[in-house]
């Protein structure tokens, strides 16, 4: 079945857009003040992500090249490796105030990015299977169990941003495997509700979103056709957590309640997580329709930007290339995210179908997420933009992913 | 292996193209986001990025000097250092504080507390650890600028009153408040700034203040300056310097002369003809460098619990009642209106006079004789005037004291000043109702003991007007600024003060002094015509107050004086020796006329910390 017409070319025009452009604004940042000691030291970061692409793209050619069977089956060896390393990496000194990296030489490896691709590897693999159902509990159980172990293993790192990614891949996959709207809605609307409680209370002081959030609820649970059981148990559980949580929270200390309304709402700490935020939204904002112009940014250059050659690269973009620069990189990765949907409807292996949701429900996840916090509507996590931001695991686990893509497509007639 | 099964290919584009539905609706979101930023609300951004890489380090204009009418310098700036520390978290800061405290005697709890309430006020200012560095601060922090790299010597201008003399004149400068920011308008006051509060320092905020010039300077994130960015940076501008009437040699003379008292007093010296103040002095008195770092919470308490109240100004908003000084605008209004003629022996004072069914006493108590006009004005007699006041209408001596300005403010330029008071029928008339008052009232008005009030400075103007042929003068500090025409001080012309009424006032005043019957006979300089009226003013919680006003020489005026001293008795024992003290300094040949310095040009850059040259009569 493998042709050259089923080659995605498109995906690979884009990600090859999104590299360059990703290197481009590397090379920028390094061109700024504060990178003339790291120069010295390390090389500029350009060198170093030229060399990460060239491996990436190796990477991309073996994820294409082998059939996609023998990554099905080697899902839950490489589900077993990441564990192990989360697990080593917890254990070793920590560097600064997370343990998030191997230091093998020059390289600093993240397990937990490659841990995106374990777990997208095994859902696949047991969502696929014959008598698999979202809906009942001898497949939900172990899917719960394969999300929850790495996601608090990340969180003890901690970072709460890459353990969210597994929700925001899980979730989908799921959907696509059959779970039912309701059940989604049971699962979300606790976290949304905990969230309007906390946000409410200590940030906007109106509870009147959170009423709305319940009203809202009854009316997808009726035009769902929801049974009576499931409304009220569902409503329950929200109002349940409105009653509660306000409780919980008052037995936080001071410092771990400021940690979650810093994380909800960055202003209310300007000089320290909000700071990187304004700073970034200043970016942004000064960008303007066409930008400052490539190497022009004075935010990046005056080193306002923290971390703005990995987690916040796009306030280096949307400094200098502005929104027009903005806009191609949304599009460029929304062709790419429709793409992975469309393989996955296409191909008709039921694992490689899942595993594209999945690799759809990641690209989208990450740029939701990085975009927003760096825009000001998401909150900070450490999540970087896929193949735009500095670093060899992302940089890596991207292309993988994106050569399990093309895989997809071209072998979309086999089981 | 797994085969896809037929309920998830039925529904699979349906699902398929919900979560392309949830994509979009992201995308969407970003794309609305990002438009709002970067293109509507581009400007606002655009102007947060600019602000953020320039500092604009605000550089104070120096404040104007004030140099006394022999360019002393009585009010400059002087240059100290302060120690400041950038800082980017509390922490950091703290953690300095701690470092350096094992090599400098430093408070950490109060640096701590200090530096709380500075980031509160001014969020990421640099912070001013050491407000007033000394040598071996200042040499330890330039010696170890690598260990302690945020640490920086900077140097400021306070201001400083190298005379120490006169605190209620100048006043004090202190640090701007939230209103008086506002109030100011168009940004000519930024918090931390110091302006004039109190005295000429306040009156002369506008001549004083300097104009602020800015550095700008392009910096990173982290206070790294990069260069200074010359376009938009410009040079302060100081104040304007002002010249004083002041002559601080006499100035000095009279304090001291006025220290020796126990009891507080008030002295005015004014140039007769412009109204210029030669001295002032106000006791109990404070140190004018106290205020100069701005108000210290201790000092103030402590002034201000003082019962001796040594804040309180005397010069300007003390009022007495002028007692028998006030016999010379009494005859004044006599004269004017014709009411009597002056030379008829009126009465024969023998200590009291009945009016109705009161007795009303002589300050004398075994009496004058016979008086008139002229010999009850040096002997002072009371009895003369109160038979008068039985003639006297209540307007016509209001109209004369208005005349002198009693009823209003001299417009002294000083920010707070009481005016006199002179009661009108239409006073009267208020306070006790129509028809309920009788002329009694007038028989204390005559000898200056009724609801009559001036301050010294209404008292000496009204000697200075007899002293320059019936003129009016408004009391000044301040002549103008240095190097520029001086400013216009308004002086009116009393009505019917001139030709023989003038003449008489002026024998009257000059017999108090010469005619041994006169009350400051005894203080009479024998080489110096002086013209003096004393009175004593009599108080109801003491000791009556010492009254003299004067002016001199006789012949030639050209000073006049009011003083008067709290609780002191009679005006000729008290406050007359010290007029003559006073005056007999002043006109001192050799300190007019000062043998020639051997090298002129010595005197043309006279540091102020050394007596200048004097230049002849002021």
């Amino acid at each position: 079945m493998r042709t050259g017409r089923d080659f995605d070319w498109v995906i690979v025009l884009c990600v090859a857009c999104l590299s360059s452009i990703g290197l481009a604004v590397v090379y920028s940042v390094s061109q700024s003040v504060g990178e003339v000691s790291a120069v010295a030291m390390h090389g500029t970061h350009f060198a170093r992500q030229l060399i990460w692409l060239g491996a990436g793209l190796m990477v991309m050619l073996t994820a294409f090249a082998i059939p996609f069977r023998m990554f099905e089956s080697l899902a839950f060896a490489s589900y077993a490796v990441c564990l192990i390393m989360l697990v080593v990496v917890l254990m070793l000194p920590a560097r600064g105030e997370t343990q998030r990296w191997f230091i093998v030489g020059p390289l600093a490896i993240q397990p937990s990015e490659f841990t995106k691709v374990a777990v997208i590897l095994v859902w696949a693999r047991i969502l696929s299977t014959h008598r698999a159902d979202p809906n009942k509990l001898h497949t939900l159980i172990p899917v719960f169990i394969l999300f929850i172990v790495p996601f608090l293993l990340v969180l003890k790192q901690p970072d709460l941003g890459t353990a969210m990614v597994f929700a925001g891949i899980v979730l989908p996959v799921l959907f696509w495997r059959g779970f039912r709207g309701l059940h989604i809605l049971f699962l979300l609307s606790p976290i949304v509700s905990s969230i309007l409680i906390i946000y409410g209370e200590n940030v906007t002081h109106n509870p009147w979103p959170f009423g709305i959030f319940i009203v809202l609820i009854l009316i997808v649970a009726y035009l769902r056709r929801a049974f009576l059981v499931e409304s009220i148990s569902l409503v329950v559980a929200n109002v349940g957590i409105g009653l509660f949580l306000p409780a919980l929270w008052a037995h936080l200390k001071p410092y771990q309640q400021r940690r979650v309304t810093n994380f909800l709402d960055p202003d209310s700490d300007k000089l320290g997580a909000g700071w990187q935020v304004i700073q970034s939204k200043i970016a942004i904002g000064s960008g303007g329709f066409g930008g400052k112009g490539y190497l022009e940014g004075t935010q990046k250059a005056l080193e306002y930007l923290p971390a703005k050659h990995t987690d916040f690269i796009f306030s280096v973009l949307g400094e200098e290339l502005g929104f027009v620069g903005a806009f191609a990189v949304l599009v460029l990765f929304a062709i790419l995210i429709t793409r992975a949907l469309m393989i996955a409807q296409k191909t008709k292996s039921e694992f490689a179908a899942t595993l594209c949701v999945g690799i759809a429900a990641y690209f989208a996840f990450q740029v939701f997420v990085n975009i927003g916090m760096t825009s000001g509507i998401a909150p900070v996590a450490g999540i970087p933009l896929p193949f735009v931001s500095y670093g060899g695991s992302s940089m890596l686990v991207s292309c993988f992913l994106v050569g399990l893509l093309l895989n997809c497509a071209v072998r979309w007639g086999e089981y | 292996m797994a085969k896809r099964d037929s309920r998830s290919l039925a529904d699979g584009p349906l699902r398929i193209r919900t979560l392309l539905f949830v994509v979009a609706v992201g995308f969407v979101v970003l794309l609305v986001r990002l438009f709002t930023m970067q293109v509507i609300q581009h400007e606002q951004y655009a102007q947060f990025a600019r602000d953020n890489q320039l500092q604009r380090e605000r550089l104070p204009g120096p404040r104007g000097f004030m140099r006394d009418r022999h360019d002393v310098i009585m009010v400059d700036n002087a240059l100290h250092f302060e120690v400041v520390m950038q800082w980017r978290s509390r922490n950091e800061a703290i953690a300095t504080v701690r470092e350096l405290a094992s090599f400098i005697p430093i408070d950490t709890t109060r640096a701590k507390t200090r530096f709380d309430a500075w980031q509160k006020r001014y969020g990421r200012v640099a912070f001013p650890l050491f407000p007033d560095a000394d040598k071996f601060v200042i040499s330890f922090v330039r010696e170890n600028w690598k260990e302690f790299p945020t640490l920086r010597v900077e140097s400021r201008l306070r201001r400083r009153y190298p005379q120490s003399v006169a605190a209620h004149v100048f006043g004090y400068v202190g640090e701007v408040t939230t209103e008086e920011i506002t109030s100011a308008g168009d940004e000519i006051y930024v918090a931390g700034d110091f302006l004039g509060k109190a005295g000429l320092e306040r009156v002369y905020e506008d001549s004083l203040r300097g104009t602020p010039g800015q550095r700008a300077v392009e910096v990173t994130a982290s206070g790294t300056a990069l260069g200074e960015i010359s376009e938009l940076s410009t040079a302060p501008i100081s104040g304007r310097d002002l010249r004083l009437a002041l002559d601080f040699d006499m100035q000095q003379y009279l304090d001291s002369l006025l220290a020796v008292r126990p009891n507080p007093c008030a002295a005015v010296v004014l140039d007769v003809e412009t109204g210029g103040i030669i001295a002032a002095s106000s006791r109990p008195a404070y140190d004018p460098n106290a205020f100069a770092m701005g108000l210290s919470a201790s000092l103030v308490v402590d002034l201000l619990k003082d019962p001796s109240k040594p804040m309180f100004n005397r010069i300007s908003q003390a009022r007495y009642a002028p007692a028998s000084t006030f016999k010379i605008i009494v005859a004044h209004a006599i004269l004017t209106n014709q009411v009597l003629d002056p030379n008829r022996i009126l009465v024969y004072c023998d200590g009291t006079h009945r009016f109705g069914n009161r007795i009303f006493r002589c300050w004398k108590e075994e009496g004058h004789g016979g008086m008139n006009l002229l010999s009850a004005i040096i002997n002072s007699c009371d009895v003369y005037f109160y038979r008068v006041a039985e003639m006297l209408d209540v307007d016509v001596l209001a109209d004369a004291a208005h005349q002198f300005g009693y009823d209003g403010k001299t417009g002294v330029d000083l920010p707070i000043e009481v005016s006199g008071n002179v009661p009108t029928r239409k006073y009267y008339d208020q306070r006790l109702g129509k028809g309920r008052w009788t002329q009694g009232l007038m028989l204390n008005n005559a000898i200056g003991q009724g609801e009559y009030l001036a301050t010294v400075l209404h008292v000496a103007r009204m000697s200075a007007a007899v002293a320059n042929g019936g003129w009016l003068v408004t009391p000044h500090f301040v002549e103008g600024p240095m190097n520029g025409t001086p400013a216009e001080h308004p002086r009116t012309k009393i009505e019917g003060l001139d030709g023989n009424i003038l003449e008489f006032l002026r024998r009257a005043m000059r017999g108090v002094v010469e005619n041994p019957q006169g009350t400051a006979y005894w203080t009479r300089i024998p080489w110096l015509p002086v013209a003096g009226k004393t009175g004593t003013a009599q108080n109801p919680h003491g000791d009556h107050h010492s009254w003299y006003t004067a002016y001199a020489p006789a012949d030639h005026p050209e000073i006049a004086l009011a003083i008067i001293v709290e609780n002191a008795g009679h005006g000729g024992d008290v406050s007359a020796p010290i007029a003559k003290a006073f005056l007999a300094e002043y006109f001192r040949p050799s300190r007019l006329h000062p043998p020639a310095p051997v090298d002129s040009a010595v005197t043309i850059d006279t540091p102020a910390s050394t007596a200048p040259a004097k230049k002849g009569t002021p």
